[in-house]
């Protein structure tokens, strides 16, 4: 079983179809490149996808669950603990420091017991041992998102939802956040979606989806080939459930 | 969940103090309808005990006065009044429901009291009624010397409100104020003119003196022991030759069974006479208030309308503000409830603040007020104005925490929905 399946999601704004009947897969351990323009739906979808946003039609299955059938209690749980989230703009708490940024998700769900230990684990694995203590504002944008991915993954997340992270890195960094995805992937199984424009995490990722006019194409990487996916495939294991309005 | 409480009110105190303009503002509103609460509430219960302590503290609940009835229909010390019937009054004494009825002699003249007082000397019109000193008996301390001796001062006792009077007139002139045993023996003269209209003018001056101060009687002159109002009267019938009364009655009389008060002054009032008791007392009474309760109400729900409005306002600016880090919050597991709860949490504990710094503020108004109100409004002299008690105190904290927390819950709501990724791109 897939761990996640977007199936035949639309959203609306307004008159505006931001995604029309988008449908897809993510497996375990993989890495999965979202694609698309600016304003094309990239990051609706990942909105979708934790839940945050419900979508006008379509379900979002995670490991077989209808998420959009849980209460908000289920789903705010869900995110804290099935899912990690790193942004383009690090979105870390500048009022406290680095260590607390990472505790945070931890404190959230309750699970304190070897909290400073396994955040030093974490601090070790990702380089980021000797700015724990620092204020967030005083980092560089690779220490800012490498503790970011560690406030992520602090929960052991199953999934986590990346949008632009490596937009406002330069080229380096950005190179060293893209081996940290891969082994976050080959070492702790996580699956990623990354919403992006960067050519280089297309090429690192296992499946790629491009989004264009609210429409999802698919591109699988080692194919090397695109096509679009027809209303008949989409709904090949889903059934459609239009949202009561 | 104390340590919850421990880390959200840090948290809450914190994001006050980095926002003390911006909060200050948004729940002045609180300060100011706390305040203007805990003026009217005081004041509402200073004037209902000044009302309860000289109106109904001269009657008790049982007790009823009875009077003749003006053309009006109100009870009258007009000059032209009839005084009542021997026969009325022998007709009350033998009512079942009654258990005793004191006369209470009165002086139908114009009658004055000359008080000299530092230098100062004022006569204004007093009513003059004689009681007898059975009437008094265990009632007002050293009710055996309240007699009267031929060739000696006559002993007046004055209605508590002449001791406020009194006061007032030291207030204005800055002397220390009197309490009851310095005035007790001030010589004071009464004054007694024949009615206008009568042909033979006559005035007499007796020498008096003050005996006590009571809230005992419902009148508003002084009261002279009865043998004294009937050696006048006689005095005043040889010497005039007039064969109109000097003198009219009134009674006080003891209803048995409180049950029976109003069948009691319903005979009486069939009697054509007046009555009044606390029942009458209280009707009139509340009357005046409902106007007071009812203009503040208006004030209040006014001050109640601007204090909602710029909360709510002020919380939606608060939200715009700290849309980040709700939003980013939510991201990351933050339950809509918990949101709205922490939102809630906020607004009570600024309620709680504000809604104290609202009462002292309030009391400490009314204290001001307290202080200055005898030489401001000398109508209002005798009235001790004094703040609301710590019990209403709680209760103001906690209305101002409702109103403070429901003001604060749809703006809550609207930031547990909000669009989240919008709002962290927004930074």
């Amino acid at each position: 079983m897939a761990l996640l399946q977007v199936n035949l999601v639309s959203v609306q704004y307004d008159e505006r179809k931001v995604l029309d009947e988008v449908s897809f897969e993510v497996q375990e351990s993989t890495i999965t490149a979202l694609t698309g323009k600016s304003g094309s739906g990239k990051t609706t979808l990942l909105g979708v996808i934790s839940g945050l946003l419900q979508p006008n039609e379509g379900t979002v299955l995670f490991m077989g669950d209808n998420i959009f059938r849980w209460s908000d209690l289920k789903r705010s749980r869900f995110r804290n603990r099935d899912i990690g989230f790193v942004f383009q703009f690090f979105n870390l708490f500048s009022d406290i420091s680095a260590y607390d940024n990472i505790a945070f998700p931890a404190i959230l769900n309750r699970k304190t017991r070897n909290l400073h230990s396994r955040i030093m684990e974490l601090a070790d694995y990702l380089q980021i041992t000797n700015i724990l203590d620092r204020n967030p504002t005083t980092l560089s944008g690779g220490e800012r998102q490498r503790v970011a991915i560690a406030r992520a993954i602090i929960n052991e997340p199953k999934l986590i939802l990346a949008d632009e992270p490596t937009g406002n890195l330069d080229t380096a960094t950005a190179n060293d956040i893209l081996k940290l995805f891969a082994r976050l992937r080959d070492d702790k199984g996580i699956s990623i979606i990354i919403a992006t424009h960067d050519e280089r995490i297309v090429k690192a990722s296992n499946v790629q989806y491009h989004i264009e006019g609210g429409k999802i194409l698919e591109n699988d990487v080692k194919k090397e080939k695109t096509k679009i996916i027809t209303k008949k495939q989409q709904a090949m294991s889903v059934v459609k459930i239009k949202k009561k309005k | 969940m104390v340590q919850y409480i421990i880390r959200n009110a840090k948290l809450i105190i914190e994001e006050i103090v980095k926002n003390i303009w911006k909060a200050l503002l948004s729940s002045f509103g609180i300060i100011l309808l706390i305040a203007f609460l805990v003026l009217y509430l005081s004041l509402r219960d200073s004037v209902t005990n000044f009302v309860e302590k000289r109106l109904f503290g001269s009657l008790d609940i049982n007790e009823i006065i009875i009077e003749p009835k003006a053309k009006t229909g109100e009870a009258t010390l007009s000059y032209a009044i009839n005084s009542i019937p021997a026969e009325k009054v022998k007709a009350i004494r033998k009512m079942n429901n009654v258990a005793s009825v004191y006369t209470v002699t009165c002086i139908n003249a114009a009658t004055k009291i000359k008080i000299e007082l530092l230098g100062k000397s004022r006569a204004p019109y007093v009513p003059i009624c004689g009681i007898s000193q059975q009437f008094i008996k265990d009632k007002v301390p050293g009710y055996k010397s309240f007699r009267y001796y031929t060739n000696e001062p006559v002993p007046v006792i004055a209605p508590q409100v002449a001791l406020d009077m009194f006061n007032n007139f030291a207030a204005i002139n800055n002397l220390p104020l009197f309490n009851e045993d310095t005035l007790k023996g001030l010589p004071i003269t009464i004054i007694i003119n024949t009615p206008k209209g009568t042909e033979t003018k006559k005035r007499f001056e007796i020498p008096a003196v003050i005996h006590s101060f009571s809230t005992l009687f419902n009148l508003t002159g002084i009261v002279v022991p009865d043998t004294f109002v009937n050696k006048i009267a006689a005095q005043y019938a040889a010497e005039t030759k007039s064969d109109q009364p000097i003198l009219y009655i009134r009674l006080y009389a003891k209803v048995k069974d409180v049950k029976k008060l109003p069948e009691v002054t319903k005979q009486i009032k069939s009697m054509g006479l007046a009555v009044t008791s606390l029942d009458e007392v209280a009707s009139k009474t509340n009357q005046a208030m409902s106007i007071i309760d009812g203009f503040s109400i208006f004030v209040g729900f006014f001050l109640l309308l601007l204090t909602v409005i710029s909360i709510f306002n002020s919380y939606l600016i608060i939200i715009y503000n700290r849309s980040y880090s709700f939003s980013l919050r939510r991201i990351l597991g933050v339950s809509k409830f918990r949101i709205i709860m922490t939102f809630m949490v906020e607004a009570a504990f600024i309620g709680a603040v504000y809604g104290f710094i609202g009462y002292t503020a309030g009391a400490y108004l009314i204290k001001a007020a307290g202080a200055k109100l005898s030489s401001l409004v000398p109508a209002l002299s005798g009235i001790g104005l004094e703040p609301v008690g710590m019990n209403v105190c709680a209760g103001l904290v906690l209305f101002s925490i409702a109103i403070s927390s429901l003001s604060a819950l749809i703006p809550a709501i609207f930031a547990s929905n909000m669009n989240l990724f919008k709002a962290l791109s927004k930074q």
